[in-house]
């Protein structure tokens, strides 16, 4: 099994929960970050399979990882408009908002750790077109 | 075709006759308007239209006439300033500014690495500029945090590019304007934010009858009383009111099927999307009569040519992205695009926000590159002689995104290039708490409110100047002669940039400096290199030959030496995998597609059809804040008016902000014109005059955004939602929710107190005492009852711009009903 695995299948986790969380909700910020989700949890199933084997080529599941984090990179900062929203508002959502609140720094930190194991495993130049930039070990310019 | 005649516009202060006249471009809106600065005793003295430039033939507009009076300013700044150990800003020399922000870097690389350094420039700077920029960011710094308030005025123009065709670059220009049987300005208030441009299409239409003018606003605009027809939607619904319309040109037969199928894909899942938009269905959200949506309908369905602006009703709205590239689509289905009178036209918010898209100073990398194509990036890399793997790759992030990165300290250091975005970002005291926590280097003409929270700032030349280019709405790059030397103790912010670079000795792989060029115009011919080949290529332009031509439209190269009118004409369109400048967004969430996923779509040079699926504003009236607020510009200020707001005239015309009220809702509060009232929002309150009308529809209320010092309290972007598109990361500025709060006093009436009295003390009209009482006669008061008494009165006295030189008037207006 590939090191990539528990961390991937961690993630599923997470978005399945938060998924099911707000199932009942319907503000538009909602319906946008759950498309996403649904879009990111569905790259995780496709996932999780190939990553089962011990070494894994990256060409295959490069596609999929990368849908994984493009979706992560916009999820958060529209889950944070919609703890605004409804809290200015006074909507009624606005308790369970706000329990969500720290899902989504933990996927991040995973996905940031996935990051790390990608490049140790399969290099920076590979990786560099699958993992967007603020997951990866922050480096690059002339200095 | 566009103007008859020349007319020159002048606005010069001169005792005797001006020493010179200089070549230049007005460096305010996106119209792109040539000019000439009058320099008397080497001081800008005044300005003139240059009758030569077709895009104006002497023409200028109210903040175009005088905007060289900021440049004589007396509080230019005039040396670098630094904040002490008191929180003062005091004068510094500039090494000691240039080192404090050098140690400051590398610090932050060191702690942080490149992504802990975000530059914020802006669309007023010139290509030059914007180019180093993307140099010294990228390739110097490495970092992928390059962002710009072109982020708030014209994000949305590229966006919807890249999805539908392939590449950034407006396919329809002024000409088609002027050639058009049909001109669509949706959400574009062209009279009040470009009126030169208003001018030229009135011109014609005077002339001619020609084109017919459909304009879709939720305001009653000075543009929308010289329309035929205007679709006056609820504010948010520019989605369903085109996914309504393009319902029903396809239901007329319209579609251009053998275009479709030859030059596009997708059209099938687009028009999937639409089944749900019948006219009852249309006319239920936007609020528009069934019979108006036909006749419009009908119009579009019939028109032979079509032409469609956009500007900040589609941009700064909901699904900004998702209704321009709905706009996009009308026309593909039509197969009105790449011919004579005929095109989208997304327009840009300021004079040269363009160039900073076309040049990788924002977004993307220079020359319509896709940062997420290795090539791409490989391509860059030689052009620069750096190593690829130093260059950052990945969709942008826009400010919004970094300010809450700020929030999580993920950056150190925030430079700040002309720009003010502490009036200008939405929920402004929530971007003024992250930039407190950063150390910010602003680069200004001026102190601005931006400056409370600045560590370091630089004093930066101004327009007139410095020399350079500017790239306006239609993809004119249009030169700007230096006509005066900058002040003593300012600097270029071309020279800015290169100083900073070689402090930082950054180096390319010979060891030679990064930045090898030291004038503007070298940096142009650099960048042409750097455009080879490409979308925007301009290798066919010099310096003088923009000067002789008055401007050029890219592409413009050996084979079409005087540059393009108009993108498309042989249908052939930038989509193919490893050419198109992006690999396009999911159209809905705003995920950025991967290379494998953009290649099963198999564009290969065709145009591209999204589904424009509706998702409804993230804040809408309610509860507390019954009223949707909407803000925008007044014809007399740019932006946070740190140059117009130093021009007597223009600060004489509107010297304060107001708040627009429908007369019905007036009326129902008991409000009356001038009187002082509080809007407040979930963010914040601001306490303004009321300006009462039909400019608004009712349940809207309208603040213009120029106003906002500190100490006034009518800065609209204290009572904006900071929401973004979800493609182009725009703010939706145009949706908030709000509440009108009186401000009154009481006043006891005394025994023998009359109403005109009582109206006299307070130094008001009867009429309006009675109006904020709902009293029906000056006859019914009491002794012992409470009057309620407005605590401020202002009168709005914002003039109406009347050179409107043409009588736009005489075409009938066809309301909605």
């Amino acid at each position: 099994m590939s090191t990539l695995y528990p961390l991937f299948s961690s993630v599923l986790k997470e978005v399945e929960q938060i998924l099911k969380e707000t199932a009942e909700m319907s503000h538009p910020l909602v319906v946008l970050f759950r498309t996403a989700l649904e879009d990111e949890r569905q790259a995780l199933r496709n996932l999780l399979p190939i990553l089962k084997q011990d070494s894994p080529a990256l060409e295959d599941f490069k596609k999929d990882c990368s849908v994984v984090y493009l979706n992560d990179e916009i999820v958060e900062s529209t889950f944070r408009a919609w703890l605004r929203a409804v809290d200015w508002m006074d909507h009624e959502d606005s308790e369970e908002a706000a329990k969500l609140e720290n899902r989504f720094p933990g996927i991040k930190k995973t996905l940031t750790e996935a990051a790390a194991e990608i490049e140790n495993a399969y290099g920076d130049d590979t990786s560099k077109y699958i993992v967007p930039v603020l997951y990866r070990p922050q480096t690059g310019g002339v200095r | 075709m566009s103007w008859q005649n020349e007319r020159i516009d002048m606005n010069v202060y001169s005792q005797g006759q001006v020493d010179r006249w200089v070549y230049s471009t007005c460096n305010l809106c996106s119209v792109g308007c040539g000019c000439e600065i009058a320099v008397k005793d080497e001081q800008i003295v005044g300005i003139r239209g240059n009758g030569k430039h077709s895009i104006n033939r002497g023409r200028l507009g109210p903040k175009g006439e005088n905007q060289w009076q900021a440049n004589s300013s007396p509080d230019r700044l005039l040396s670098p300033l630094i904040r002490n150990e008191l929180g003062e800003l005091v004068p510094a020399t500039w090494n000691e500014a240039m080192d404090l922000i050098v140690n400051k870097m590398k610090e932050t690389l060191e702690r942080k690495g490149p992504n802990g350094i975000a530059i914020y420039s802006t669309g007023q700077a010139f290509l030059e500029d914007y180019y180093t920029i993307a140099k010294v960011g990228r390739a110097g710094i490495g970092t992928h945090l390059l962002d710009a308030n072109t982020r708030l005025c014209t994000a949305t123009t590229e966006f919807c590019l890249l999805q539908s065709f392939g590449a950034d670059g407006a396919p329809a220009s002024y000409d088609d304007i002027d050639e058009t049987d049909t001109l669509m300005l949706f959400g574009h208030n062209v009279a009040e934010t470009g009126t030169v441009l208003h001018e030229r299409i009135m011109d014609r239409k005077a002339r001619t009858g020609k084109p017919y003018i459909i304009a879709v606003d939720p305001r009653r605009t000075l543009t929308v009383r010289g329309a035929d027809l205007h679709l006056q939607l609820r504010p948010g619904t520019n989605v369903p009111l085109l996914n309504g319309l393009l319902r029903m040109m396809l239901e007329n037969g319209a579609a251009d099927e053998e275009f479709i199928a030859n030059y596009t894909i997708g059209f099938d899942d687009m028009r999937g999307a639409l089944e749900e938009w019948t006219p009852e269905r249309t006319s239920e959200v936007t609020g528009i009569p069934v019979a108006t949506l036909l006749e419009a309908g009908r119009l579009l369905s019939e028109t032979p040519t079509l032409v469609t602006t956009t500007l900040q009703g589609a941009f700064q709205s909901a699904d900004a992205t998702t209704a321009c590239v709905a706009i996009n689509n009308m026309h593909l289905a039509r197969g009105l695009i790449g011919k004579p009178g005929s095109g989208p036209l997304h327009m840009a918010g300021q004079p040269s926000s363009s160039a900073n898209r076309t040049v990788g100073g924002v977004g993307t990398y220079p020359a319509n590159r896709n940062p997420m194509n290795p090539q791409h990036l490989q391509e860059m890399a030689d052009l620069w002689n750096v190593e690829e793997s130093l260059l950052p790759a990945g969709p942008e992030k826009g400010i919004e995104e970094q300010l809450e990165m700020i929030e999580q300290d993920q950056i150190d250091v925030f430079w700040n290039i002309g720009t003010n975005p502490l009036v200008s970002l939405p929920n402004r005291k929530r971007a003024k708490a992250a930039l407190e926590k950063v150390f910010v280097i602003m680069q200004d003409h001026f102190l601005t409110e931006t400056s409370k929270v600045a560590d370091v700032v630089l004093p930066a030349a101004m327009w007139g100047e410095k020399e350079g280019t500017m790239e306006n709405a239609d993809r004119r790059i249009n030169l700007l002669r230096k006509a005066v030397n900058p002040p003593e103790g300012v600097r270029t912010d071309l020279e800015i940039l290169i100083d900073f670079s070689k402090r930082m000795d950054f180096r390319d792989k010979d060891g030679q400096p990064l930045i090898g060029y030291s004038t503007p115009e070298e940096a142009f011919e650099e960048w042409k290199k750097v455009s080879r080949g490409r979308p925007s290529d301009m290798t066919g332009m010099t310096y003088d030959l923009l000067q002789k031509h008055n401007g050029m439209r890219w592409p413009a190269t050996a084979e079409r030496p005087e540059g393009t009118v108009r993108l498309y004409e042989d249908f052939k369109f930038p989509t193919s995998t490893d050419y198109a400048q992006s690999y396009t967004k999911n159209q809905f969430t705003g995920r950025a597609l991967t290379r494998a996923e953009y290649e099963e779509k198999q564009a290969d040079g065709r145009a591209i059809f999204h589904a424009t699926r509706y998702n409804p504003p993230s804040e809408q009236p309610g509860g507390d804040f019954p009223m949707w607020l909407t803000t925008g510009r007044l014809v007399w200020h740019w932006h946070t008016r740190t140059k117009t707001g130093r021009s007597p005239y223009l600060q004489a015309a509107a010297p304060h902000g107001y708040v627009e009220v429908n007369e019905a809702d007036a009326a129902k509060l008991g409000i009356v014109e001038g009187e002082v009232v509080r809007i407040v929002s979930p963010r914040g309150q601001i306490e303004v005059p009321a300006k009462i009308g039909d400019a608004v529809q009712p349940g809207l209320v309208f603040v213009p955004f120029h106003f906002g010092s500190w100490e006034s309290n009518q800065a609209a972007n204290d009572l904006t939602a900071d929401f973004v598109d979800p493609l182009s990361k725009q703010p939706t500025f145009k949706q908030s929710a709000c509440r009108i709060e009186k401000l009154r006093k009481q006043h006891l009436v005394a025994g023998g107190e009359t109403v005109g009295y009582i109206a006299d003390k307070y130094d008001m009209s009867v009429d309006d005492l009675l109006r904020v009482n709902k009293l029906d006669t000056p006859y019914g008061i009491q002794t012992g009852q409470h009057l309620e008494i407005p605590i401020s009165m202002i009168n709005v006295p914002i003039q109406p711009y009347s050179p409107q030189r043409t009588d736009f008037k005489k075409t009938p207006i066809k309301e909605q009903g």
